[in-house]
Parts: structure tokens; C-alpha cells; sequence
């Protein structure tokens, strides 16, 4: 639990960003970085722009409790219009925006039944993609508005409705990334919020000087909260890069952790190993600054620590430094954390992911009843915080969230106090920090010309150049149909539908996959088979 | 050779090592990252770095951003070298 005398606990989002406003408006909440240039945002501008956007959601018709779902990229807006529908009263989510190479058309086509389902009131976004949307909508009622819209209206010392939101009132709406199979919106409210960062901030000794660098998108839960609310809610500093900057020029971060004398940075796994390779061989940076690099939202790999610790141990980074929490929205975000300041365990090659937070409890299942120590099974988890159920989704909610547990997917034990994940239970794949199914990538293989139907899997393999798990497609193709032409089908085709660049395709001819027992197409067996090479020569690799 | 067809040479010769290519003889000034087997946006940062070495200079982050194709890449190559 919160132990600042300074913290109002009960009080809404909306009340706790007006109270620093008013306590510290000078106070720099966000450094703003974008081609190039820094911008500063203090308390006081973060509280009077959110105002603005508050007064322009009512004057358009956004009612408290109304969903707002805001798709933008990287701008300050993002900041603004989040408390602005929360100021509102209203509830919004973040939601990831079409990437550069994902056809805008298909993006909002594939959001059709998610709209239907929680009828948002508004959707903010930048000019493309509305008029992208506007296009391959046309019967959609939602307004959609455009960010720069909001720059003409003023704020005023209305009472605004969120003001007085009720702490146990949903907040706002967290949705998942990857494909729309996966797309739910876990309710979070006010107090989850709240008593989430309270533990978290306890679990690595959070303090006022602590600041934080972040590339982190914010529909992500990682960035979301430890780089925004997180950093609102303890009134601390958040130096923000565009995270498509920071892909094609990752020392940005260290850039600024140099700069800004940064503490704190939470990375996916990937993001380990891209720092090491793709930062110029001689090229230093003075990172002494930092309390910890911590690891989430991908299974973290002792290979990647090891190779950012031996690329930048002369820059001042220490094994001390590097940690890893396993966290999830469900659960606002940490479920565990490894202590600050000593090395997390190894056990059976997998690394720790620390101690449940406190007031969480883990449990790992097997069938009906709690595993022992050290057997592998389900993780599942409670907590003060756990979220309230899915968004107009009662089934879903109902199958996950059980006598107060929540069943992850996760597969992993529990050594010494410490949780160990291993894997999942389903199909779900992590590539570059997305989740995507791998029966959702099948399917859209299967109905591209040339491909058979259900003979396709989708893998990940680790890439030795990047050290990421990258996609890898095998389909097998018909008979009439030309591999090659085929191969390129599948990659530009799962670009432009879900953003997905694919690490390779490998097209075979009929009946080359193999079947298990039960007749399926085995993802794990095929997965050997192309790892030993049995696909080379038949391999038509895009 | 003119700057240009070096320009355009070099940033060919940095495609072909960055993503162990056999030839870069299908590499075109209308060639996009979908083309290329192992393009994606993590190997591009390792592709600008090869490029940037290959030159000696450097692209600048907003230019590099909207750059969509190897035609892109070899204007800002050789407004990079302009300025060296």
C-alpha cells in the first residue's frame, strides 16, 4: 500500500492529475521527443489541455460512462485526450493505429465487430486515418475526430464529471495488441489503478527522483502504465520517444537516458537484443544514471541479457541492473517483479520473474487443484486489483475469471517464492512485443489463392541476426499454383492485414506438413522439422 | 560511374549484406522492404547502420522516417554526402 502521506487514496484519476496540477504545476511531467526536437509538458499543461479535450468530448456529445477510443501515433495528444475523456467522465482505451505498411482499409474493416460490441461514443485519431476510415466505413455512426480539432477550444474551471468519478467506477479500458481475435477490453477501475501502482511502486522502491525513458507505445500495458499512469500518479518525470523512431534508431533511448540522467526503462525482450545490435559498434553512452532495466511482456532469454550486458557494460550497466516482471493487464500490470539491485535466478535455463507483488498471490494449477512446488502448470492469480471483467464480453470474463482467480494461459512453477513461466497453454505467439494467435494467421493463409485450406502453421523460430522470435509461415500450396508466387502472396498479404512483417515463408507441396495422432497439423512436430532442415529444398524462401 | 550510381551501388551492396542476399541483381529503385526476405523494421535500423558506415555519414532521423523505398534511401545518401 501507498505509504506517502501526500497521496490521496479514493480519489479519481481526473482528481489526482488536477491536485498535482495545482500542488506543482511547474513540475515537468513529460519530456516529449519527435524528430529531433524535446518538448516539455508540465503538471499545469498536462491539467489545462486535458480540460480542453474534456470540454470538446462533452460539446460533442460524450456522455460519463461513454467509451472514447483514441488511435494515435506517437503526439502528445495521446496524453491529452486520455484525461480529457477521463475529466469527462467518460471511459477511454487506447488502441493501436494502422501501421505504415498495413493497408488502412482492412485495419478498419477488422475493427467492425469490436465496434459493434462496445459502441464507443467518439474515436480520436489523426487526419489519413480518419479520411482511411470514412472510406472503408461509410455506414459506421461513430464520430471521428481529428487531434488538431481540439486545439481551438479553451479550458475553463468547470467541475468536470470525472472530478467526481466514483473510485470504483471503470476508469478506462485496456486492449490488448495483436490480432482482433485477441482484441478484449479489460476493465480497469480507479482503485485497480490506484492500488496497482502502489504495489508496484513498492516492489522496486519507486521514488520521487526516480525518472523514467520510454519508447513504449501507450495501448500496451507495459508503456501505459509504468510510463504514463504510473508516472502521473507518483507526479514524476517521463522522457516519451516515438517508438518508431526508437526501431530504426534504438540509441535514442540511451540518447536520453544519458540526457535526462534517467533511472528507469522497461523493455520487452526483444528490445535487449536490438539495443546491442543495432547501436554503432563504438558508439558510448553514460548510463550510470539507472536504477533498472526491466524485462516484460515477452519470456525474457538469458541470451539477451547477456548480450546487452557485455555491449554495454563499459557504458555503465551492471548485471545489478537488469530485472524482470511478469505482468499483464488483467492485472492492471505487475503480478511480479525481481528485487531491484540483485541479479535475477536462473532455474532449469529460465529465468526468474521475481516475487509475486504485494498483496498478489500466484498459484500454478493442474487440473482442479494447485500444483506443488516446482511442477509445472497453469498460472493463475489474485489480487486487490485484478480487473473487473472484459468489456461486453461476459463469457469471456466468466471463463477466465473464476472464485476471484484469474486463469492466465501462462504456463510456469514456482521455485523458492519466485515464478518461472515456461510457455502457454494456447496458441498464442509473441512477436516483437504483439500477440497474435497462430490459428488467426492460419486462417488468413488458407484463403489466399494458391494455398490449401487448413494446411498452413504459423511458428516463431529466434532469429540469430536480431536475437527476436520472428513469424515463420509454412503452407503448402496447390498444385496449378506457382510457389514462389505464392510465397510472396503470404508475406504481403499478412503486411498489409495485420502489420506483420514475416521473417520467412517456406511453401511446400501437398501433403509435405505433418499430421499428428489426432489427424491436426502439429505446429511443434513441424516446428522440429524446420528447425533440422527437413524443409530446405522444398523451402521457397521470400 | 556517376555519385548517383554509386550511391545507389552502395546502398544495393549494404542490402545485399545486411539481409545475406545471393545477388542484389533484383534490387531496384522501386524495391520496398516487402520484397526483400528478412526486411522487416528491426533489421532495417541494421540497414541504415550498414548504409551510414558504407558512406561515412550520417541520416538524419526525420528524413530516414518517411524514406519508402531504395529509391528513398539513395536521395538521402546522396544528400548526406553532399554535405560531408
Amino acid at each position: 500500500m501507498p505509504t506517502d502521506p501526500n497521496i490521496a487514496l479514493g480519489s479519481s484519476l481526473a482528481a489526482r492529475l488536477r491536485d498535482a496540477a495545482a500542488l506543482t504545476p511547474q513540475k515537468p511531467f513529460c519530456t516529449f521527443l519527435s524528430r529531433g526536437k524535446d518538448e516539455a509538458i508540465t503538471y499545469g499543461e498536462l491539467y489545462d489541455r486535458s480540460c480542453a479535450y474534456a470540454r470538446f468530448l462533452s460539446g460533442h456529445g460524450v456522455a460519463p460512462g461513454a467509451v472514447v477510443l483514441i488511435i494515435l501515433r506517437h503526439s502528445p495528444h495521446l496524453f491529452y485526450s486520455f484525461f480529457g475523456a477521463v475529466l469527462a467522465g467518460a471511459i477511454p482505451s487506447f488502441m493501436p493505429f494502422p501501421t505504415p505498411k498495413q493497408r488502412g482499409d482492412l485495419y478498419w474493416s477488422d475493427h467492425e465487430t469490436l465496434f459493434a460490441r462496445i459502441e464507443p461514443a467518439l474515436i480520436v485519431t489523426y487526419k489519413e486515418n480518419r479520411d482511411t476510415a470514412l472510406a472503408a466505413l461509410p455506414h459506421l455512426r461513430v464520430p471521428i475526430v481529428v487531434e488538431e480539432e481540439t486545439a481551438l477550444v479553451t479550458p475553463d474551471s468547470r467541475e468536470y464529471p470525472g472530478l467526481h468519478a466514483e473510485y470504483d467506477s471503470v476508469a478506462c479500458l485496456q486492449h490488448s495488441s495483436g490480432t482482433t481475435g485477441l482484441k478484449k477490453g479489460v476493465m480497469l477501475t480507479h482503485r485497480a489503478i490506484d492500488l496497482q501502482v502502489g504495489a508496484y511502486a513498492e516492489s522496486i522502491g519507486l521514488d520521487s527522483n526516480d525518472r523514467v525513458a520510454s519508447w513504449l507505445p501507450l495501448y500496451h500495458d507495459m508503456g501505459f502504465i509504468t510510463s504514463f499512469l504510473m508516472v502521473v500518479l507518483r507526479g514524476l518525470h517521463v522522457v516519451a520517444l516515438d517508438p518508431f523512431e526508437w526501431v530504426m534508431r534504438p540509441g535514442l533511448l540511451l540518447d536520453s537516458i544519458e540526457k535526462y540522467r534517467a533511472t528507469l526503462t522497461w523493455l520487452p525482450n526483444f528490445a535487449f537484443a536490438h539495443l546491442a545490435n543495432a547501436t554503432k559498434p563504438g558508439a558510448r553512452w553514460d548510463l550510470s544514471s539507472m536504477r533498472a532495466f526491466i524485462s516484460c511482456s515477452e519470456p525474457c532469454k538469458p541470451r539477451a541479457f547477456e548480450r546487452f550486458l557485455s555491449r554495454f557494460r563499459d557504458c555503465g550497466v551492471t548485471e545489478q541492473m537488469l530485472a524482470i516482471s511478469y505482468a499483464m493487464a488483467e492485472n492492471v500490470f505487475g503480478v511480479t517483479q525481481t528485487k531491484l539491485g540483485g541479479a535475477p535466478r536462473t532455474v532449469r535455463g529460465v529465468l526468474s520473474c521475481g516475487e509475486p507483488l504485494p498483496g498478489v498471490r500466484v498459484a500454478v494449477a493442474r487440473g482442479e487443484n494447485f500444483a506443488e512446488n516446482g511442477t509445472v502448470g497453469e498460472i493463475a492469480v489474485t489480487s486487490p486489483f485484478l480487473f473487473s471483467g472484459y468489456y461486453g464480453l461476459a463469457d469471456a470474463t466468466r471463463s477466465k475469471l473464476r472464485d476471484g482467480w484469474y486463469a492466465t494461459g501462462d504456463l510456469g512453477f514456482v521455485d523458492g517464492g519466485e515464478l518461472f513461466v515456461t510457455g502457454r497453454l494456447d496458441d498464442m505467439l509473441i512477436v516483437n512485443g504483439r500477440n497474435y494467435y497462430a490459428h488467426d494467421i492460419e486462417e488468413a493463409v488458407s484463403e489466399l489463392p494458391g494455398c490449401i485450406p487448413g494446411r498452413a502453421v504459423a511458428i516463431t523460430v529466434e532469429d540469430p541476426a536480431t536475437g527476436a522470435e520472428g513469424l515463420v509461415v509454412i503452407a503448402e500450396h496447390e498444385d496449378a499454383a506457382e510457389p514462389a508466387m505464392t510465397a510472396v502472396g503470404i508475406k504481403a498479404s499478412l503486411l498489409e492485414r495485420f502489420g506483420l512483417a514475416v521473417h520467412a515463408v517456406v511453401v511446400l507441396p501437398a501433403g509435405r506438413l505433418v499430421k499428428t495422432t489426432s489427424g491436426k497439423i502439429g505446429r511443434n512436430k513441424n516446428k522440429e522439422l524446420y528447425l533440422a532442415g527437413d524443409f530446405a529444398g522444398a523451402e521457397t524462401n521470400v | 560511374m556517376s555519385d548517383r550510381e554509386e550511391s545507389f551501388s552502395g546502398v544495393r551492396e549494404a542490402i545485399v549484406r545486411t539481409f545475406a542476399l545471393r545477388s542484389g541483381d533484383s534490387i531496384a529503385a522501386g524495391t520496398t522492404s516487402a520484397d526483400v526476405p528478412g526486411w522487416d523494421s528491426l533489421s532495417h535500423s541494421l540497414l541504415l547502420m550498414a548504409i551510414e558506415e558504407r558512406f561515412g555519414i550520417d541520416l538524419p532521423l526525420d528524413r530516414v522516417y518517411e524514406a519508402r523505398n531504395v529509391g528513398d534511401l539513395v536521395d538521402l545518401v546522396e544528400a548526406a554526402r553532399s554535405h560531408v
